[in-house]
């Protein structure tokens, strides 16, 4: 595969090209109810290719080898076309990677048949359970991938990627949904024996069904593991992607490095170089070798993610995290594994003092703009006189992410990754990313919980 | 891919190709400045077979492998679903317009000129505004084969625009969008993307506070599909099968305000998922799902409408070769009422407009449930905009909330959410909170 990229890039003359060529290979089964939905395998093979000249990007994706000069060539093309202001990129030592995926239980060695009776057997956990569960999703999907990368400057790297995952939901009566996700990057093994956590996503929407919906208002906050990475991955990892900040005078001047954004003990990091979570890599998708940032410590910015492209009109250094969802498009800069460090409080300390508040845990999902996000809890229970009293449903938390950081008044020492579920991180028409997340539990005052009032 | 059919064909196997060749061409400025011009060409296929009477699937991006996609799809039939439904046999289907050449033969150049067209009209008015404009122009021929006598092929063309304005002001930043998709070229009209954004970003100006409470809210064409979802999602004949539809066995029933009438109208000319028979083959034909408030029909799919007992109706969709079919709506319509937005906003005291949110569809939709911020929003006073509002969520059940309906305008329009053509809707009671 070197020597073909190679020759393709050589067919060209810009300013900078590089090729990146990807394989897979993945395996699906899914439950609906008593039904198998679906089961099957795929395989793929394309490729995307970049190219400079002057200020303009220029990019060419294909399905079949036989088009990777003709797609160099276009690439070369649409670059010119742009044209502009000359792209400095930041300057990265060209290396050779060569990186194995490290499994403990390889998927493709494990039988569709095998595949599928596990997940079979958890489905019928959940949907036998009690015959209020309405209806039971459970889904498992793989996806090994090789990945060639090359550049002219003369990187290349060869690296194998696998992403695991699955979804547990049960369904009631009344459309209540509970939702726990599992995954892995390297061990098929932690889908066996899951029994367990098939009865409780059953068991917790028994408890769901006669929760009512929360009543609206301004809350202290207590947030799970689960949705803590959500809220540093949706609410401030976003706004630490430099692509956007570079373009947009008014959010330099927000994310000026040293500013004080929340307490001493606030520590958020992003990192695709520790292995085995679901964002972990060695090489970016443009090359660049994989690194960990701190975003804030201490409560003050000291970091944020890059690409080349952005680094260099940045004039800071690239931190590997460039990638594309697949190679039907070019990398964007992405978040990669972000977490907020464990502090020192624990949970019960942390709603002791609390009189009425919210504590939500797990996520349906989260949006973002600019400083705006909000995200929808799974499940979520009251906080009353310091005890966690009522299941409460129609969780969904918003608000300003600086207010909100601020308003942070207590990290606990519980952190957990997550490396669950089949979903992922989305960026314009890019999803889904995998992406880790982890936390503590987190304590937040003065948050707008919507609900009838 | 043809040849599978016939390899399959001589083995006894029920086999089906849904091969999809597509040419993309997206064009992005960022900042008022064009930042890169892509071309993306993608060819594939899904297989799905059926074998001593189970179903496999397959996807594949090596066409001409059929030998080794077939046993691949062999393989997983032998511990596939019992197969009991038939893939699309011989059948006419009808002409319907989603490709026009024009656009088809509109080169890179020319979306450059009408990005910058956009940057130039809203950089006219307001110079201390930055623009992104993302343009995303598709040709795509779809073909479907099938050893049970289906062998059908259409072209599609797809332009979509979409502009995002920001606007700093002292402690306020203001993000407003609008956009455009058109099937054809005459259609494609960005001046209109760029006058919306002008216009909003004037509304913009004076910020007020609102009092929470339940009050009526106005969500207009472009925020309307926020409510469209859970519509969308209970009309689906696989959620009703599985009893996970609130409308399951209400067929007739008044479920909704009896303003609200919605249809799924694959045939539409030009509508942006217009298409003449659907990701199985099945013709497609246009359907009333709610009528005047009672709910009429489900959409389906060949396999769910086969556990139903009902005909498929032509709304199965893979979204690309690598999916499995499902149902889905094609072009979800919901029909328009007879008044202006203004009108609608000068009936209304005390109320919100809203234009844009953030977070649909990320709850319980299924539910109904809707929580969503209102990032870009207006307080209606005595019948008049008397500002925009900041830090303010609208909460509600979707069924309830259109269970009363104070008016649809005249003005719908395909919403972001590409599949949904709505106008506004005024709601009688919503729950709004704000800080």
């Amino acid at each position: 595969m070197r020597e073909i990229l190679l020759d393709a890039i050589k067919s060209q003359q810009a300013d900078y090209i590089d090729i990146r060529v990807e394989e897979t290979e993945s395996s699906f089964v899914s439950f609906r109810g008593p039904e198998l939905d679906s089961i099957g395998t795929s395989t793929s093979l394309g490729g995307c290719v970049r190219a400079i000249a002057g200020g303009g990007w220029g990019v060419a994706t294909f399905n079949s080898l036989a088009d990777l000069k003709a797609s160099v060539e276009a690439a070369v093309s649409a670059a010119r076309l742009v044209g502009g202001e000359k792209i400095k990129l930041a300057p990265v030592e060209p290396h050779v990677g060569i990186v194995k995926a490290k499994l403990a239980m390889d998927p493709r060695q494990v039988p569709l048949s095998e595949k599928k009776r596990i997940f079979e057997t958890y489905n019928d956990i959940i949907r036998k359970r009690s015959p209020k569960v309405q209806l039971s999703v459970v889904s498992y999907r793989d996806r090994f991938t090789r990945k060639y990368y090359i550049n002219s400057e003369g990187t290349y790297v060869d690296q194998e990627n696998c992403q695991m995952g699955a979804s547990l939901v049960a369904l009631g009566p009344n459309r209540e949904q509970i939702y726990e996700g599992l995954g892995s990057v390297e061990d098929f093994g932690a889908f066996i024996g899951k029994e367990d956590v098939a009865r409780s996503v059953a068991d917790r929407l028994l408890d769901a069904l006669d929760a009512k919906p929360v009543k609206g208002g301004i809350y202290t906050v207590v947030i799970d593991p689960v949705l803590g990475g959500v809220f540093a991955h949706e609410a401030f990892g976003h706004l630490s992607e430099s692509d956007f900040i570079y373009e947009n005078p008014r959010m330099q001047e927000i994310m000026t490095l040293g500013r004080k954004f929340g307490s001493k003990e606030l520590n958020i990091v992003d990192g695709a170089a520790e292995p085995g979570n679901r964002g972990s890599y060695l090489y970016d998708d443009e090359g660049t070798p994989a690194s960990r940032t701190y975003l804030i410590k201490e409560g003050e910015l000291v970091g944020r993610l890059h690409s080349r492209e952005t680094a260099g009109r940045m004039g800071e250094r690239p931190t590997g995290n460039a990638r594309a969802v697949s190679y039907k498009f070019p990398p964007i800069v992405r978040m990669t594994n972000t977490f907020i460090e464990p502090g020192d409080v624990s949970f019960e300390e942390m709603i002791s003092d609390i009189e009425l508040g919210v504590y939500a845990l797990r996520a349906y999902g989260g949006t973002t703009a600019f400083e705006m996000f909000t995200f929808s809890a799974g499940e979520a229970f009251m906080i009353r006189n310091g005890k966690i009293a009522e299941r409460v449903t129609n969780v969904v938390l918003s608000g300003n992410v600086f207010e909100t950081l601020k308003n942070i008044e207590a990290i606990g020492n519980d952190f957990k990754m997550d490396n669950g579920g089949l979903g992922g991180c989305g960026k314009g028409e890019q999803f889904p990313l995998p992406t880790g997340t982890g936390s503590p539990h987190l304590r937040i005052r003065n948050v707008v919980v919507g609900g009838a009032s | 891919m043809k040849e599978l059919i016939s390899l399959a064909a001589d083995r006894g196997i029920k086999a089906e190709v849904y091969r999809v060749a597509e040419d993309i061409i997206p064009v992005s400025f960022t900042a008022d400045r064009l930042k890169s011009v892509e071309s993306r060409k993608s060819l594939g296929a899904g297989i799905r077979v059926v074998a001593d009477g189970k179903i496999g699937s397959t996807s594949t991006t090596l066409l001409d492998e059929p030998e080794k996609a077939l046993s691949a799809a062999l393989a997983s039939a032998e511990f596939g679903a019992a197969a009991d439904f038939e893939f699309a046999g011989k059948a006419e289907y009808p002409e319907v317009l989603c490709y026009d050449q024009a656009l088809s033969d509109m080169g890179a150049e020319e979306m450059v000129r009408l990005g910058e067209r956009i940057v130039e009209i809203v950089k006219g008015e307001f110079p201390e505004s930055k623009t992104d404009v993302g343009m995303r122009k598709t040709t795509r021929e779809v073909s479907i084969d099938t050893t049970e006598g289906f062998s059908g092929a259409f072209r599609s063309t797809l332009l979509s625009v979409s502009a995002h304005a920001t606007l700093a002001r002292e402690g306020d930043m203001l993000l407003v969008w609008s956009e455009l998709t058109a099937r054809r070229a005459a259609d494609v009209n960005v001046e209109e993307v760029a006058r919306e954004i002008v216009r909003l970003l004037r509304l913009s100006g004076t910020i007020v506070d609102i009092t929470p409470g339940t009050m009526p809210v106005v969500f207009t064409s472009r925020a309307a599909y926020a409510l469209m979802l859970s519509l969308e999602q209970a009309l689906n004949g696989r959620m009703v099968l599985h009893g996970a539809s609130p409308f399951k066995g209400r067929l007739g029933e008044k479920v909704l305000d009896e303003k609200i009438t919605v249809y799924d109208d694959p045939l539409l000319p030009y509508g942006t998922n217009t298409r003449p028979f659907d990701d199985e083959g099945t013709p497609c034909r246009t359907k009333t799902l709610i009528d005047r408030g009672a709910v009429a029909s489900f959409y389906y799919d060949r396999r769910t409408a086969a556990k139903a007992g009902v005909e498929p109706t032509g709304n199965a969709a893979r979204g690309g070769f690598e999916g499995q079919p499902q149902p889905a709506a094609s072009n979800l319509i919901l029909a328009p009422g007879e008044a202006s937005l203004d009108e609608i906003i000068s009936s209304i005291d005390s109320g919100l407009v809203v234009e844009q949110v953030l977070g649909a569809g990320q709850g319980n939709i299924l539910a109904g449930e809707f929580s969503v911020n209102v990032h870009l929003g207006f307080k209606i006073e005595k019948g008049r905009i008397a500002g925009r509002v900041k830090n303010v969520m609208v909460t509600g059940n979707v069924f309830e909330a259109l269970g009363k309906v104070l008016a649809l305008g005249n003005d719908a329009r395909w919403t972001p959410y590409d599949r949904v053509k709505a106008p506004s809707i005024a709601l009688e009671a919503v729950s709004v909170t704000s800080k």
